[in-house]
């Protein structure tokens, strides 16, 4: 189970690892994309102004009128804006971008020259093939300005599909790992269903043997002994039939699970306790608490075999120790203390090692969907703490 | 007024009844002892005799013996009524010694523990040697530890740490509640234990087993 939870938790950490690397960054390249599409679009509409500045500033380069100071003045602002505009850094970093052998300096040098021309005051027609060259320039940007458009279109929507794509992946990996937890909680459901059939069986069969014992076999031991007595046998065979009538008494009672319908559990213990400190040397105190055994008979069954395990495994490891068992019920729980001043052992996992008995607490109260703290040390005794929900709180 | 020579055996063991018989035969020679396979003879029986002493086993095919021997006790108080069973069960035990049974024994041994009770003129509750643990158990099973299991399990910590001696305000500071709230849980565990001092406080941990 602990091997499935770590896969599990692997599945997800997974997730979060891809969602961090891959993601994050796209998100921010995503955004630093947008951004440059949205200036992409500023230039575009720079880039019309520009072109029909141009168109203007041709139309009057190539006519007669150039003399008027009007339309000089109107001529020279025109074109000293489309030598700043073609000559700011973002324009030339797109231009090297999509064409890096022609640079803008390299191409608008033709219109520093209509520039100087413009100033000398030279008549007109002077120009005719220098702005030719601009208007090509004019346009070839209008190519590479295109060219970078496109690119930085195919690039956002790449980035679009990759993004789609992570998501789609994170979305797989949540649905494959919700199933999976699903599958593994049907899992453990089914055995802990096949275990509880299981114990429910052979506590059934434990049953049925320890009432063959105590009705059918015990008496007619107890008959024979009765009828011994008279018959002045020998004192020896005597003992033996007391000790195997008592003997067969102990093993039915402890194979026996009472019916907690009718009868008390503090009085079940209380057997319970006397006959394991008949055969052993440990010292019981049985706290008793408030509870209501008649009502969860299944729950306390399973509760007055966990002492008895407790119980047992005191007698057989702890050495002679005191034991404090205390049980109550409280807030739709029942809660079980143990504790002993016994010899401990090092970990949970050298006691579950050393079979305790501690697996088969564990187990019951996991069956009862109950929880379970163990505290104990070497030369520290065992201390163990359970609380059990009962019925009306496990269906809601 | 029942009847002084006669004994009434109920156990669906015929072979047991009859050694049981032949026993109770050799200590009380003059009485005529009468037996019962089942409560439904039993009541036959009892309907013609008034027998001064009555032995009782639990299991029977017809039911249980012990409430039968409580509807018996309660028609002749005089009766002195006997539980002999093989189960050895503080909770029959008791169940026994409220349905006014005057002892409790197992099938054990040569039967000479039920017969010299049978003498006995005592009319307290007597036991099986085997049982001895449990009537003990069962008797120290009152007063203060019946009304310590009606605490809640707050109230047993901090009933547990004034008994060990500590004040109000270190009890408060132990368990994280304020020295107001403890003292209204030693108020409530006064009550419940109908105590009203710390030297009885004491006595009470001592008795329930949380002081050694």
């Amino acid at each position: 189970m602990l091997t499935i939870s770590i896969y599990l938790m692997r599945r997800w950490i997974l997730a979060v690892i891809v969602f961090i690397l891959f993601l994050t960054p796209l998100i921010y390249l995503n955004r630093q994309f947008f951004k440059a599409a949205r200036q992409m679009d500023a230039i575009f509409e720079s880039y019309t102004h520009i072109a029909v500045d141009w168109a203007q500033a041709e139309y009057l380069l190539n006519s007669v009128y150039l003399t008027d100071d009007e339309s000089r003045d109107d001529l020279m602002g025109k074109l000293y804006g489309i030598k700043q505009w073609v000559t700011t850094s973002e324009l030339r970093r797109i231009a090297e971008f999509s064409s890096p052998d022609q640079t803008p300096d390299h191409h608008f040098k033709e219109l520093d020259l209509i520039i100087a021309g413009v100033i000398q005051s030279e008549e007109g027609r002077i120009y005719g093939d220098l702005t030719g060259m601009v208007s090509d320039d004019i346009i070839s940007l209008y190519v590479s300005l295109k060219t970078f458009r496109d690119k930085l279109d195919a690039g956002v929507s790449i980035l679009l599909q990759a993004q789609m794509f992570l998501i789609f992946l994170l979305m797989i990996l949540i649905v494959i790992a919700l199933e999976d937890r699903n599958r593994q909680r049907v899992r453990i459901e089914t055995s802990q269903r096949i275990q509880k059939e299981i114990t429910r069986a052979q506590e059934e069969e434990r049953n049925r043997i320890a009432l063959d014992l105590h009705d059918d076999i015990a008496q007619e031991l107890s008959w024979m002994r009765m009828n011994l007595a008279k018959e002045n046998t020998e004192i020896g065979h005597l003992e033996v039939f007391d000790k195997l009538i008592s003997r067969i008494r102990d093993l039915s009672q402890s194979l026996r699970t009472p019916d907690f319908t009718s009868e008390f559990f503090d009085d079940a213990v209380r057997d319970l306790i006397i006959t394991v400190e008949n055969r052993s040397s440990i010292k019981v105190k049985y706290i008793p608490g408030n509870k209501n055994s008649v009502a969860n008979p299944e729950i306390y069954g399973h509760l007055y075999r966990v002492i008895q395990e407790c119980l047992t495994n005191a007698a057989k490891h702890a050495g002679s120790c005191r034991v404090f068992i205390e049980l109550q019920e409280e807030d739709h729980s029942v809660f079980f203390a143990y504790r002993d001043d016994g010899r401990g052992f090092k970990s949970e996992g050298e006691g579950l090692e050393m079979g305790l008995g501690l697996k088969g607490i564990r187990n019951r109260v996991m069956m009862m969907n109950g929880k379970m703290d163990l505290i104990t040390g070497q030369g520290k005794g065992l201390n163990i703490q359970c609380r059990i929900p009962l019925k009306s709180d496990n269906n809601g | 007024m029942a009847d002084l020579d006669s004994i009434l055996l109920v156990d669906d063991h015929p072979l047991f009844r009859n050694g049981l018989k032949s026993l109770i035969k050799g200590a009380f020679p003059d009485s005529a002892i009468r037996e019962a396979g089942s409560l439904a003879e039993a009541e036959k029986e009892l309907a013609e005799i008034d027998p001064f002493i009555v032995i009782l086993d639990i299991t029977l095919p017809d039911g249980n013996g012990i409430s039968f021997a409580g509807n018996h006790i309660r028609k002749s108080p005089e009766c002195r009524v006997f539980i002999l069973t093989m189960h050895q069960r503080s909770g029959l035990l008791i169940q026994a010694r409220e349905a006014g049974c005057q002892g409790y024994f197992l099938k054990e041994g040569d039967g000479s523990a039920i017969i010299a009770a049978l003498k006995s003129e005592d009319k307290a509750f007597s036991v099986s040697p085997q049982m001895k643990d449990h009537l003990k158990a069962v008797e120290e099973y009152n007063g203060i530890v019946q009304r310590y299991a009606f605490l809640t399990r707050r109230e047993k910590e901090v009933f547990r740490l004034f008994a060990e001696g500590l004040g109000y305000k270190e009890v408060a500071w132990k368990l994280g509640i304020s020295p107001r709230t403890a003292s209204v849980h030693r108020y409530n565990i006064f009550g419940k234990l109908n105590i009203s001092s710390d030297v009885e406080l004491v006595k009470a941990a001592r008795e329930v087993g949380l002081l050694i």
